[in-house]
């Protein structure tokens, strides 16, 4: 579908909340938020929603240090997808805690990530 | 007492089967505050997913035990749109089959951990007594009790016997005296109903904003069940979400049990359909493209994401498993609870904290 | 004849604990009949015992320990009372201090999974003791408050009174509907959640000692002058409490401690009341 992706922009961490807004109004139910990696690095997010008869979503790309507003206070039910995203990929979102699977000091970091180097035996990608 | 204690509820607990905890602060026994901390079962499925895309429907099916068939199923359809593929009809019909009989068991688990919750334990022992009937009956059909390893991208992979259509037929018709039996235990006990009714209410507003699915949004007034959608052989059949206004335990325990006797009403309208033909159909090539994939597992609408890249391994696949949302939304419940309603309260949500964590 | 009387109440105390860790088995292995499945030998809380004994002690507070025994001591107090026949009264209280030693072990442990068991133990007390008082006071007043003293007569004249022990029993056996204070799905075993190995093991004969003493009172409602008859109908009666209680188990879920304190005192006093209400009636005296 989306081959080429959506651009990386800025204003994109804030028109999050526009759009989700928009969407929940709409009577949507958010389903999930899926952030990949790019090959360039940086992040593509995918706001999933089903507003019947099926999904719809919305997507844009950023880099990894850039903060991404919450969407929790909007569907309070997207805190949990925020912090999951935090916590696989190491992501900021504004206000939202990391810690709902992994624990600081302990677990790998953003473990979803690619990394630099392999770390360990079978963590190569592609 | 009006001090506040905390207690820690979980990981290790009578009342769970898998390591949830909740921090409860309690003032007496009253529950003023509660927060989830989760993710003792975390194994990084979607790192292990993504690795190679023929190996995965296997390994979909170990994210969790109690819905594995609506896993592989969620995964295999995500690649058959991928593939743009459309599985044989008499595949699909056996999906379906396969899928209720896994949410027939999934269903009385979770009723008689409700049960258990409350110690009512001689429920919990006759749950898992009528739930053996079909454990034993998905071990006849597809050699396993829990991990049917029955799906492949493209269909399924064992077909099931003239035999096995009537045996399906035979135990659907034990079973059904039996659950009428259980329905009428749940629906009338005074004792259970003491304990549920009007515990842990979740308001109809209050599930749309966390975002509830499954059974448990469907005790809250939400008519959304995503078999409705018409994935594998829904399509086929006539069935209408069961749907309680009542958002309590109560109400979540009731629409599963009337959801087990819907799910022999589903069987038993797939078994005459099931004609002869293909189970399944090959598939060429790595895949290439993006997909949604939805089920509606025993816990509710179970996404998938998957994009792949023309390679092995795939670029990324992502599980939206129904229990993280659900399991989420304790925090709307359990506020202004007594100690004694949570272990029923956190049960009735039907945590599953393998889908949950994955 | 004295010390042939002596020795025989000795080796009662001794042997009527013994006997209820076995009416415990029986219990496991019938409920689990009940529930279609196998069960447990029947000796099997004489090896849960046996086991927690030979496990290493540890203890978070040196005060478990003392109120442990204390506990232990009481109960077996109580039920030697009763069984050298002395006054009930005094049995009654002192079998009533074993509990309350119970729930002061309880608090002594900085837990607060065993502190929430030692006040819904406290709750159950204040649930259950009552009605085991007025029992205790309307047998009493019918025959005698000197247990050697009591003779027939009690099944016929307060089988109400009988009937309002069978809650109690459910209370202290631990089954459901009024299993609160160690509601094994909220708050694991309450007040003996921080307990552990021998120490566990001695609440438990503590516990065996105090059934003893509660099923001894079951007992007395049946009384004939054979020695055999009367002694096969004591157990007979005491079989058929626990009988009671498990079917009683085994049909309901668990139910808040505002139902329990609640359900104890209208039930079980209104059960007494209407018994010695219609005894007054019928008779003209209680």
């Amino acid at each position: 579908m989306n081959e080429a992706g959506p651009k990386i922009e800025r204003n994109a961490c804030l028109e999050v909340r526009k759009r989700t807004k928009e969407m929940v109004e709409a009577g949507a139910r958010m389903i999930a938020i899926v952030a990949l990696e790019r090959e360039d690095g940086s992040i593509e997010l995918i706001y999933s929603f089903d507003r019947q008869p099926g999904i719809v979503d919305f997507r844009f790309q950023i880099l990894p240090e850039w903060e991404v507003d919450s969407v929790a206070d909007i569907f309070t039910g997207a805190l949990t997808l925020e912090r999951e995203v935090v916590d696989l990929f190491g992501l900021k979102y504004k206000g939202i805690p990391p810690g709902l699977f992994l624990e600081a000091g302990k677990s790998p970091v953003a473990p979803l990530r690619r990394r630099p180097a392999p770390a360990k035996g079978g963590d190569e990608d592609g | 007492m009006g001090r506040a204690t905390t207690i820690p509820f979980g990981p290790q607990h009578a009342a769970f089967l898998e390591p949830l905890n909740v921090t409860l602060t309690l003032e007496e026994e009253k529950v003023v505050g509660a927060v989830l901390n989760q993710g003792y079962n975390h194994r990084g499925m979607e790192h292990a997913l993504s690795l190679d895309y023929r190996k995965s429907q296997y390994i979909s099916e170990r994210v969790c035990g109690i819905c594995s068939f609506h896993h592989s199923t969620a995964y295999c359809q995500g690649l058959e749109s991928i593939y743009g593929i459309d599985v044989p009809e008499r595949g699909r019909l056996i999906r379906t089959i396969m899928m209720e009989c896994q949410r027939l068991t999934s269903h009385l688990l979770a009723l008689g951990h409700i049960a258990e919750s409350v110690g009512y334990e001689n429920l919990f022992m006759q749950c898992f007594r009528e739930r053996e009937l079909v454990m034993t009956l998905v071990n006849r059909i597809s050699g396993n009790r829990v991990h049917y390893s029955m799906n492949v991208a493209g269909g399924v992979k064992r077909d099931i016997s003239p035999e096995g259509l009537k045996d399906i037929q035979a135990t659907m018709s034990r079973l059904r005296p039996r659950l009428r039996e259980l329905h009428r235990v749940f629906s009338r006990d005074r004792t259970l109903s003491k304990r549920t009714k009007g515990i842990g209410v979740l308001s109809n507003q209050a599930a749309r904003e966390w975002g509830n699915v499954g059974p448990v949004s469907r005790a809250s007034g939400i008519p959304r069940d995503i078999r409705q959608d018409g994935f594998a052989a829904y399509s086929m059949v006539k069935f209408s979400p069961i749907v309680r206004e009542e958002g309590d335990c109560y109400a979540r325990m009731m629409v599963r049990m009337d959801e087990c006797l819907q799910s022999m009403d589903i069987i038993e309208q797939c078994l005459p359909l099931i004609k002869d033909g293909p189970v399944a159909i090959q598939m060429k090539g790595h895949p290439k493209g993006e997909a949604y994939s939805r089920v509606e597992a025993p816990r509710g609408e179970l996404v998938y994401f998957i994009r792949a890249n023309g390679k092995t391994a795939l670029e990324r696949i992502k599980l939206r498993t129904p229990a993280l949302m659900n399991v989420a939304s304790l925090l709307a419940m359990l506020p202004g609870c007594q100690l004694a309603d949570v272990p029923t309260i956190t049960v009735s949500v039907d945590p599953c904290i393998c889908c949950t964590d994955r | 004849m004295d010390l042939l009387a002596y020795a025989l109440q000795v080796l009662t105390v001794i042997v009527a604990p013994l006997v209820v860790g076995l009416a415990m088995g029986m219990d496991r292995k019938i409920t689990a009949r009940m529930q279609n499945r196998r069960g447990p030998p029947v000796l099997q809380p004489f090896y849960d015992v046996g086991k927690l004994l030979s496990k290493r002690p540890m203890l978070l507070s040196e005060l478990q320990a003392t109120f442990a025994g204390a506990a232990l001591l009481f109960h077996a107090a109580a039920l030697a009372l009763f069984v050298s026949g002395s006054d009930l009264l005094v049995t009654f209280f002192v079998s009533g201090t074993g509990s309350v030693c119970l729930v002061m072990g309880a608090f002594s442990a900085r837990s607060p999974y065993s502190f929430i068991g030692g006040q819904r133990e406290l709750l159950a007390i204040l649930a259950y003791e009552p009605v085991l008082f007025l029992v205790v006071l309307s047998i009493g007043m019918r025959s005698s408050f000197l247990v050697g003293d009591i003779q027939g007569g009690l099944l016929h004249d307060l089988p109400l009174v009988l009937l309002a022990l069978v809650p109690v029993l459910v209370v202290l056996l631990e089954k459901s509907p009024f299993d609160v204070p160690t509601a094994h799905q909220e708050i694991i075993s309450g007040p003996y959640v921080e307990y552990s190995g021998p120490y566990l093991a001695i609440l438990e004969v503590a516990r065996w000692f105090q059934l003893a003493f509660v099923f001894g009172m079951v007992t007395l409602f049946f009384w004939s002058g054979d020695a055999v008859i009367s002694i096969a109908g004591k157990l007979a009666l005491a079989f058929a409490a626990l009988f009671a209680t498990i079917v009683i188990d085994n049909a309901s879920a668990r139910l808040t401690r505002e139902n329990m304190v609640s359900f104890m005192l209208i039930a079980g006093i209104g059960l007494v009341a209407i018994n010695l209400l219609v005894l007054f009636i019928l008779k003209g005296s209680i």
